[in-house]
C-alpha cells in the first residue's frame, strides 16, 4: 500500500497547510464561519486518512483539535490568541509527524503521550478543565505509554514517576543530572531523552543540558522528593499506578460474511420502520428491496430473492418477510484499523496533468521521429547517393531538434511551480513574530501566482524568510516609537512577486524606520571594510548596500529573530549563486524595500555570444534590447565618456574590452558592432568586436578561484564545444 | 477456481461510486474495491457524486459525510428522489460512531453504515453483498 501512504503524506501536508491558513484568517477575524468550517474539515478529513493507517495517536491529536473546534464553531468558547496559539502548535507537531512518517514509515516514540498532552492543553485553552491538574496528568501521560515489555513488568505497580529536566546550563551550577538518576533509590526505568530533536553537529553546544530525564522508582515519594530536593524547580514527582498492558492486540475475529449479511439484513428492517415524508420513506423502501435483493442473491438464496419480489408490493409483508430474514443472526465483525505496509519514499513533486501529458506526446512523436534513423543507415549501407542520404538524415535531424526542443521546453515547464509554495509560511512567521516582539504588523502578500523554476523557489525560500525576518524585527518599529513618528501604530510588510524581463522579482517592503545609511557607513569603517574616505565619497544608495556585507549590521540589540545580522551576506549570497541579484532601497523614517531579482529557470539561460578580444562571451539575452552596427563618426565624444544615438535614445556608450581589461584594437572598419542593454531601467550602449549566434546554455556557476571574479556570471560550453564566459553586465559596469 | 457467478453472467463489473473528500480514503477504497473486482469511479462531494450517478449509475454508492459544497446526508437524500437512482443501495462512512450519526445516516437512505477506517474485508464483503456479487468467495480477496 505504498502508494497509499505517499497519496496520505501528500495530502496530509496538504491538509495541514490549508488548517494553518484557515486558522490565521480566523484569528484575525474570529467571526469569520467560512474559515471555521475550512479549518474543521480540514481536520476532519486528515483524521478520516490519519484512520485508515495505523497510527492512532495522530488520529487521537487531530481529534484532539477537532474537537476544539467544535467547541468554537458550536459557540462554547472563543478563539483566543491562546487557543490559536495551541492549534497551531498542534498543526506543527502533526507536520512533524508526516515528515516523520515519511522518512521512517512510523510515529516517533511517545506519539501517544505528545498526542495526549496536546488534547490536555487544548482543552485547558479552551477553559474546559483545571489546568493545573489536567497539566499534571499529560505530563506523567508517558507513564501510560511504556512499551509492551516494560507494561509487562511493571504493569499494575504503584510507583513514584518522576520527570527531570534540568536547566540547559546545569552543568554550571555543578549539577550532574545522569548521576543524580542513577541514585533514584529502586530504580525501575530511566528514560533519557533529548528535551528538542537533536540539532545538527555545528550547532550542537555540549556545554548545554539538552536532555529530559524520566525515571521510575519503586521507593515512596518522599524518598525521592528528597534526592531531587537541591533542583526543585526543575523536576516533577508524583506517585502513580502503570497501567495493566493488555497482551499484545491480536487480529480481530474476522465477521464471517453471514455475520455481516445479518447485521445488514436487520438494518434494511429498521430502516423501512423509519419514519419520514411520503417520498422520503418510499425513496428508501425502493434501495431496502434492492438491497435485500442483492443480499440474497450474493448469499446464493435465489428462492428467497424469488420471495422477495412477491413481498415487496407492500410495505408491511416486505417488513414481515425481511425480519424472518435477518432473525437469529449474530452482530457484525469490529472494524479494526488497517496497518501501512512499509516502502522507501521520496518527496514528491506535483505536476500539472497537462503538462505531463504535453510531455508524452512529445516523447511520442520523438520515438517516432527516432525510428526513422535505422532506414537511414540501411540506405547508406546500400550504396545510396550521398546527397539523397544527407536530405534524408537532415529532415530527420530537423525533426528530432523541433522535438527535442520542444521536450526541453516541457521538462522545464514540469519543474515550474507556484510562488505560494515560498510565501506559505510567512503568514505564521509575521504572526508568531508580531505577538513575541509586541508589534502589531499586517502581511500583505500579492503575486503569489508568479511561477519559477523548483530550483529557484528552492534558493528563494530561505532568504525571503530572513528578509521578512529582518523586516519585523529591526524594520517594523515598536507601536509607541511609531505612535511618536506620527505612523499608524500597525505596521505593514508588504511581499509581492512578479515576472519582468529579467526574471522572477520578489520585493519586501515594510513601512518601519529605514535604514540609516550614516549608521551603515560609520559600521563599515569600524569593522574596517571600507576607509573614511571611501564612505564619505559614497552615494547613501551605495552606502546602504554595504549591509550585504559580512558581519554588518546595523541593529544594536541582538534578537532571537534575526540574529546578528550575519543573514543579509547570506541572503546575497543565495541569491546571487542562483544567478540572481539583490536591490535595497530605504528612506529613513519611511520604510525599506529589498528586491530579489531570479532568474526563472536555472537550467537553461539563453545568450546573445559575442566576440571581444579574441574570446568569446555570453550576455543573457533577457538584457539585450537591440544589436546593430553603428558608424564610427556616430559616436559622440565628451571628454572620456562616450555616448550614441539608438532609437531616438542618447545612451552612454561602453566598450567591453575596455571593461574586460584589454587594449582597445586599431581597426580599419568605418563602423562598430553595438549592443543596446537593459539592465531593469538602466540602457546602454556596449560595443563588442563582432556578433555571433544566440545559444541556449546550461550555465555552470564560477567554482574555486574563479568564483571571486567579479562580472562573471558562470561558463557553459556551446553545441561546437567552444567555452564561453557568460557575463554578469551588472557587476562589470 | 472461481465458479461463474449468476451475476457476472453479462461480464461487466460491478460499479462502485466512490464519494469522499479525502484523496486518501478515495485511493483506499479503489484499491481495495478493484483488487476484489470492481470497477471504482470517484467523486470528491455531493453534487459531484450526484453528476457522476446521473451520468454513470452505480451498483453501489460509498459516501463520506462531511464533504464540501454538498454532504453525503444531502446528496443521498437528492438521490432517494431521483427515479432512475432511488433504489441504487448505498453505504455511508464517517468517523462518528455515536449511534445518533448512524441514525442519520439511514434516515437519508443509506443501507449500511460503517465507521472509518474501514477494514478491506468489510468494505470487499459489503460491497458484495450490496451488489449481489459472489457468495462463494465473498470476504475473499483475491491475490
Amino acid at each position: 500500500m505504498s502508494e497509499l501512504f505517499d497519496q496520505f503524506v501528500l495530502e496530509a501536508r496538504e491538509l495541514l497547510d490549508a488548517a494553518g491558513a484557515s486558522l490565521l484568517r480566523l484569528e484575525r477575524d474570529p467571526a469569520d464561519a467560512g474559515a471555521i468550517n475550512d479549518l474543521f474539515r480540514a481536520l476532519h478529513t486528515l483524521k478520516g486518512a490519519t484512520g485508515l493507517f495505523d497510527m492512532a495517536p495522530f488520529t487521537r491529536l487531530v481529534h484532539g483539535g477537532e474537537d476544539a473546534l467544535m467547541a468554537v464553531r458550536e459557540g462554547r468558547a472563543a478563539i483566543s490568541g491562546d487557543l490559536a496559539d495551541r492549534l497551531l502548535q498542534l498543526l506543527d507537531l502533526g507536520a512533524a509527524w508526516v515528515d516523520r512518517l515519511e522518512a521512517e514509515r512510523a510515529l516517533p516514540d511517545g506519539a501517544e503521550a505528545m498526542a495526549r498532552e496536546h488534547e490536555t492543553l487544548l482543552r485547558a485553552a479552551l477553559g474546559g478543565t483545571d489546568a493545573g491538574t489536567a497539566g499534571q496528568d499529560a505530563a506523567f501521560a508517558w507513564v501510560d505509554d511504556l512499551s509492551t515489555a516494560e507494561g509487562e513488568r511493571l504493569g499494575g505497580r504503584a510507583v513514584t514517576a518522576v520527570n527531570y529536566e534540568p536547566n540547559a546550563d546545569c552543568f554550571f551550577s555543578g549539577d550532574d543530572p545522569l548521576e543524580l538518576c542513577r541514585r533514584i533509590p529502586d530504580l525501575l526505568l530511566l528514560r533519557i531523552e533529548p528535551v528538542e530533536p537533536w540539532p545538527s553537529l555545528a550547532e550542537l553546544d555540549p556545554y548545554r543540558c539538552a536532555l529530559r530525564f524520566r525515571a521510575l522508582s519503586g521507593a515512596a515519594k518522599p524518598d525521592v522528593e528528597r534526592l531531587f530536593r537541591s533542583v526543585p524547580d526543575q523536576v516533577r514527582i508524583a506517585a502513580v499506578t502503570v497501567k495493566t498492558k493488555p497482551r499484545a492486540a491480536e487480529p480481530p475475529p474476522k465477521g464471517g460474511v453471514e455475520d455481516l449479511a445479518g447485521a445488514m439484513l436487520r438494518e434494511q428492517r429498521r430502516i423501512l420502520a423509519l419514519s419520514g415524508s411520503v417520498a422520503e420513506v418510499e425513496g428508501r423502501q425502493g434501495a431496502v428491496v434492492r438491497a435485500v435483493r442483492n443480499i440474497l442473491t450474493a448469499l446464493g438464496r435465489h428462492g428467497d430473492a424469488a420471495e422477495l419480489e412477491r413481498a415487496a408490493g407492500n410495505p408491511e409483508s416486505l417488513r414481515g418477510f425481511i425480519e424472518g430474514l435477518a432473525g437469529g443472526v449474530a452482530p457484525a465483525a469490529p472494524i479494526s484499523p488497517t496497518p501501512a505496509a512499509p516502502s522507501a519514499g521520496r518527496r514528491a513533486l506535483r505536476v500539472d496533468a497537462d503538462r505531463m501529458d504535453r510531455l508524452m506526446a512529445l516523447v511520442g512523436e520523438l520515438v517516432v521521429a527516432k525510428s526513422r534513423l535505422p532506414y537511414l543507415a540501411r540506405e547508406a549501407q546500400e550504396g545510396q547517393r550521398a546527397d539523397t542520404l544527407a536530405l534524408g538524415i537532415k529532415e530527420a535531424q530537423g525533426q528530432i531538434d523541433s522535438i527535442v526542443a520542444e521536450l526541453q521546453d516541457a521538462v522545464l515547464r514540469l519543474r515550474v511551480l507556484p510562488l505560494s509554495r515560498v510565501f506559505e509560511p510567512l503568514p505564521r512567521l509575521v504572526r508568531d513574530a508580531s505577538r513575541r516582539l509586541g508589534k502589531s504588523v499586517e502581511l500583505e502578500m500579492s503575486g503569489a501566482e508568479t511561477e519559477a523554476d523548483k530550483d529557484v523557489l528552492d534558493i528563494l525560500g530561505e532568504p525571503l524568510l530572513h528578509l521578512v525576518r529582518n523586516s519585523l524585527d529591526h524594520g517594523v518599529e515598536p507601536p509607541d516609537a511609531r505612535r511618536a513618528a506620527g505612523k499608524p501604530e500597525g505596521a505593514v510588510i508588504r511581499v509581492r512577486a512578479f515576472q519582468d524581463r529579467d526574471g522572477v522579482v520578489v520585493e519586501v517592503s515594510d513601512d518601519g524606520a529605514g535604514i540609516d545609511a550614516e549608521a551603515v557607513r560609520r559600521k563599515a569603517v569600524e569593522r574596517g571594510q571600507v576607509t573614511v574616505e571611501q564612505a564619505a565619497a559614497m552615494e547613501d544608495a551605495d552606502a546602504l548596500r554595504l549591509v550585504f556585507l559580512p558581519g554588518l549590521s546595523t541593529a544594536e540589540g541582538v534578537t532571537d529573530l534575526s540574529g546578528r545580522g550575519v543573514g543579509m551576506d547570506a541572503v546575497r549570497n543565495a541569491v546571487e549563486q542562483a544567478g540572481g541579484r539583490v536591490e535595497i532601497a530605504s528612506t529613513r523614517g519611511a520604510g525599506t524595500t529589498i528586491r530579489l531579482v531570479l532568474p526563472a529557470t536555472m537550467m537553461i539561460t539563453r545568450v546573445m555570444v559575442v566576440e571581444a578580444a579574441g574570446a568569446l562571451y555570453g550576455i543573457p539575452v533577457t538584457l539585450v534590447s537591440g544589436m546593430q552596427r553603428v558608424p564610427r563618426d556616430a559616436i559622440r565624444r565628451v571628454k572620456h565618456a562616450e555616448s550614441v544615438v539608438l532609437n531616438d535614445t542618447v545612451l552612454p556608450l561602453l566598450r567591453l574590452r575596455r571593461l574586460l581589461g584589454q587594449t582597445e584594437e586599431e581597426r580599419v572598419e568605418g563602423s562598430e558592432a553595438v549592443l543596446a542593454v537593459d539592465l531593469g531601467g538602466h540602457r546602454l550602449a556596449l560595443v563588442v568586436d563582432a556578433f555571433r549566434e544566440r545559444a541556449d546554455v546550461v550555465l555552470k556557476p564560477m567554482t574555486g578561484v574563479l568564483a571571486r571574479l567579479r562580472g562573471y556570471a558562470g561558463t557553459a560550453v556551446l553545441g561546437d564545444g567552444r567555452l564561453l564566459l557568460v557575463l554578469n553586465l551588472r557587476e562589470l559596469l | 477456481m472461481r465458479e461463474p457467478e449468476d451475476n457476472d453472467r453479462h461480464g461487466d463489473r460491478r460499479r462502485v461510486l466512490v464519494v469522499d473528500d479525502a484523496a486518501t480514503v478515495r485511493a483506499y477504497s479503489r484499491k481495495v474495491l478493484e483488487a476484489d473486482g470492481f470497477a471504482v469511479d470517484e467523486a470528491v462531494n455531493g453534487i459531484d457524486g450526484l453528476e457522476h450517478a446521473l451520468a454513470n449509475p452505480p451498483d453501489l454508492l460509498i459516501v463520506d459525510i462531511n464533504m464540501q459544497k454538498m454532504d453525503g446526508y444531502a446528496m443521498l437524500r437528492r438521490l432517494r428522489q431521483e427515479p432512475a437512482l432511488r433504489d441504487v443501495p448505498a453505504v455511508m462512512i464517517s468517523t462518528e460512531s455515536k449511534d445518533s450519526d448512524r441514525e442519520n445516516a439511514l434516515l437519508a437512505g443509506a443501507n449500511w453504515y460503517f465507521v472509518k477506517p474501514v477494514r478491506p474485508d468489510d468494505l470487499t464483503a459489503a460491497a458484495r453483498l450490496l451488489t449481489g456479487r459472489g457468495a462463494g468467495q465473498a470476504g475473499g480477496q483475491r491475490s
